[in-house]
């Protein structure tokens, strides 16, 4: 198998991260992006990007470190260099404040993020409401720009992406010897995963470019996270809503909440208000499977179910879903040969 | 009772708002005009950054340092009225970076969560081995000048556009107090030789990723001869010059080099941005702010005159610690003169 055609579904964060993992670790290997959505209509555009990580019931915490280590020292190297502004990196100081304080004071991440610290009383003053928080500095990808740089590096290394919808992974077994679903969302119908669902998440962008930190409360209901242009006011977790259409009531309960941890909100200009389904799971699905059927064989490797904490471990099931594919080639491989003899 | 105030910068402005805030209800006859060469956005205060931060060491001026504690906190205050963003307040954060352990500056208590640097974030800055992270504020002249304006035109003061030769020329006609607000130009109204030029330089970038100041120090060359990188509402200020002793506002080539040079090596993803504007400055720079009070004759009539001039670098940082110096100041000429039985209200 001297180049394996490998398939990746799904134009996000997770697609288009994972496919770049898979052509720097397997060089040989020729890669096809496939989705039925770029940038900027994917659900990872309608996310902030920043770096402060959901937590997984159902994934070892050990792994979840691992693969926030991995996403953070990669994208802090970027953050350092000369496509930081290109790439849309950026570092952002700021907030984590509790009404109550919270049963872990120190999350799992607390070291990897920079200057992790509890809030002073000097620094709480600002938030009446609130008895307890934490300050510490981390990233942001802001999107489109992070999507369209990794779209642009994937070019760079002879990787095609195609404009389609992918009904059924079996599709595309006698063009590509391997696929990797990276299709969030869409897993659940493309493999019938009914341990996915959706968290639908509305969230404001707003022009406040005197907002320089951000804020969020510790219940991950409310949060102003500053990019680039736009400052992204939120949210909302509603389980299991498929909707995808704004509603004007949630925008101006979200715009109250965010203008009663930062009152200077009142002043935002431009409000674009947008709608994101997070692809939501117990555990993220990173994991190899062999499809069969009528004695074909295709190889597969899944990664989805991210839910709130795409952008915070990207890189690192990026990582991981790479390498699973180099078990799938050297399978391939493995069979090939035995084919020969 | 009228009152003459020469300079219309920041430390002008406050100190009218500061004195007509405290007295006009006291003393119903009070008039106050503000005489000044510049007006925004063409004062030296416009062109700064506007990053509330004092200089490294106050050199054992404990008052410098409590005038400066007064406006963080009065800023502070301000931060979540509906004036904040009018006012161009807003909270920020930051680095200060330098080649060597240093003692923690006097103003490590007002500002918030000051600490030193981990050294992971000194990985960020290759060749700076030590420094400090903390929450300021910032204050944009191009906003907060207006402010003052509005506020004080609301109230009532004139302004007259002219370049005041004497204390003289403002004092006649009735003027009991002249408040003295010149800046740079002080020493044309009277003699001072510890009054010079701190020349600044710096170039206006769009850089909106940047949320974080960066300043750098070099102990050797002195304050604000190292990069610094200042991210405004706006648009972002790089510099890094200070010229003792040197009075042009001529953009100087060189320095514009040196600043653009220096910023980009302290943050290469620099090197791509869009450069909206230039400016050159004097900081009117003193080895102590003036604050006092000075009688003159005025014809044959004996004036005072209030002195706030000489806040080199740190006007913005230090001017409402110092506008109610001035307003204190004041409210003693008035006892003096029997306008008021005592000084009103509580104060720090």
């Amino acid at each position: 198998m001297a180049s394996p055609k490998v398939a990746v579904v799904g134009a996000g964060v997770i697609g288009l991260s994972t496919a770049l993992c898979i052509t720097e670790t397997y060089p040989s290997c020729s890669v096809t992006v496939l989705s039925d959505q770029f940038s900027p209509n994917t659900t990872s555009d309608v996310a902030a990007g920043m770096l402060i990580p959901h937590t997984y019931p159902d994934t070892p915490i050990d792994r979840q470190r691992q693969w926030f280590r991995e996403t953070f020292t990669y994208l802090f190297a970027i953050s350092n260099s000369h496509e930081a502004a290109e790439a849309g990196i950026h570092l952002v100081s700021g907030w984590q404040v509790f009404k109550s304080t919270p049963k872990e004071e120190l999350p799992f991440w607390s070291d990897i993020v920079l200057g992790f610290r509890p809030m002073s009383e000097a620094e709480l003053q600002k938030f009446p409401q609130h008895s307890f928080g934490q300050a510490f500095t981390t990233l942001k990808c802001d999107c489109p720009p992070y999507l369209l740089w990794l779209e642009k590096r994937l070019k760079a290394t002879g990787t095609q992406m195609c404009t389609r919808k992918v009904a059924d992974l079996w599709e595309l077994h006698s063009e590509y010897d391997i696929v990797v679903n990276c299709a969030g969302m869409g897993a659940q119908q493309l493999v019938g995963d009914k341990q996915l669902f959706p968290v639908r998440g509305q969230v404001l962008k707003v022009h406040a470019p005197w907002v320089k930190h951000f804020i969020r409360d510790g219940d991950g209901l409310t949060y102003i996270y500053p990019g680039i242009h736009r400052v992204t006011l939120g949210g909302t977790r509603e389980k299991g809503s498929w909707s995808l259409s704004p509603d004007p009531g949630t925008t101006r309960d979200i715009f109250d909440r965010c203008c009663s941890l930062e009152p200077s909100l009142q002043g935002a200009q431009d409000i674009e208000v947008k709608v994101g389904l997070r692809p939501s799971r117990q555990c993220v699905r990173v994991q190899r499977e062999v499809l069969s059927h009528g004695g074909v064989k295709l190889p597969v490797v899944h990664n989805y179910g991210h839910g709130a904490g795409g952008f915070s471990v990207h890189r690192g099931t990026a990582n991981e879903a790479a390498h699973l594919v180099g078990e799938c080639i050297s399978a391939l491989q493995g069979s090939s040969s035995r084919a020969k003899l | 009772m009228r009152v003459a105030v020469i300079g219309a910068g920041v430390i002008g402005l406050s100190s009218a708002l500061c004195i007509h805030e405290q007295f006009h209800s006291l003393v119903p006859s009070l008039e106050l005009e503000i005489y000044a060469d510049h007006f925004t956005p063409h004062t030296t205060s416009d062109g700064a950054a506007g990053l509330w931060q004092p200089y490294l060491s106050d050199h054992g001026n404990l008052q410098e340092t409590l005038w400066n504690k007064e406006t963080f906190d009065y800023l502070l205050g301000h931060l979540h009225s509906p004036a904040a963003k009018e006012m161009g307040l807003f909270l920020i954060s930051g680095y200060n970076l330098f080649t060597e352990p240093v003692p923690d500056p006097s103003w490590k208590n007002i500002v918030l969560g000051f600490r030193n640097l981990t050294p992971k974030e000194l990985e960020l800055f290759p060749g700076y081995s030590y420094g400090w992270f903390n929450t300021a504020l910032m204050l944009e002249g191009r906003s907060y000048l207006p402010w003052l304006t509005n506020r004080l035109t609301q109230r009532g003061v004139k302004f007259f556009h002219k370049k005041v030769e004497s204390f003289q020329e403002v004092s006649g006609d009735g003027v009991d107090v002249v408040l003295n607000c010149s800046g740079m130009r002080s020493g044309d109204l009277q003699p001072d030789p510890e009054l010079q030029p701190g020349r600044g330089q710096i170039i206006k970038v769009l850089a909106p990723w940047v949320k974080h100041f960066i300043i750098t120090h070099d102990l050797k060359s002195g304050i604000y001869n190292s990069p610094y990188i200042i991210p405004g509402s706006e648009f972002t200020v790089l510099g890094g010059i200070y010229q003792h002793g040197n009075w042009s506002e001529e953009i100087s080539a060189k320095d514009h080099k040196s600043i653009w040079d220096s910023c980009c090596r302290l943050l290469p993803p620099l090197q791509k941005v869009k450069i909206v504007g230039k400016w050159s400055g004097l900081r009117p720079a003193r080895p102590s702010v003036r604050l006092e009070r000075e009688s003159i004759r005025l014809g044959n009539l004996q004036g005072e005159v209030i002195h706030n001039y000489g806040h080199g670098g740190f006007g913005i940082t230090i001017h409402w610690g110092c506008a109610m110096a001035a307003a204190r100041l004041f409210g003693s000429i008035l006892q003096e003169r029997k306008h008021l039985a005592s000084p009103p209200g509580p104060r720090l």
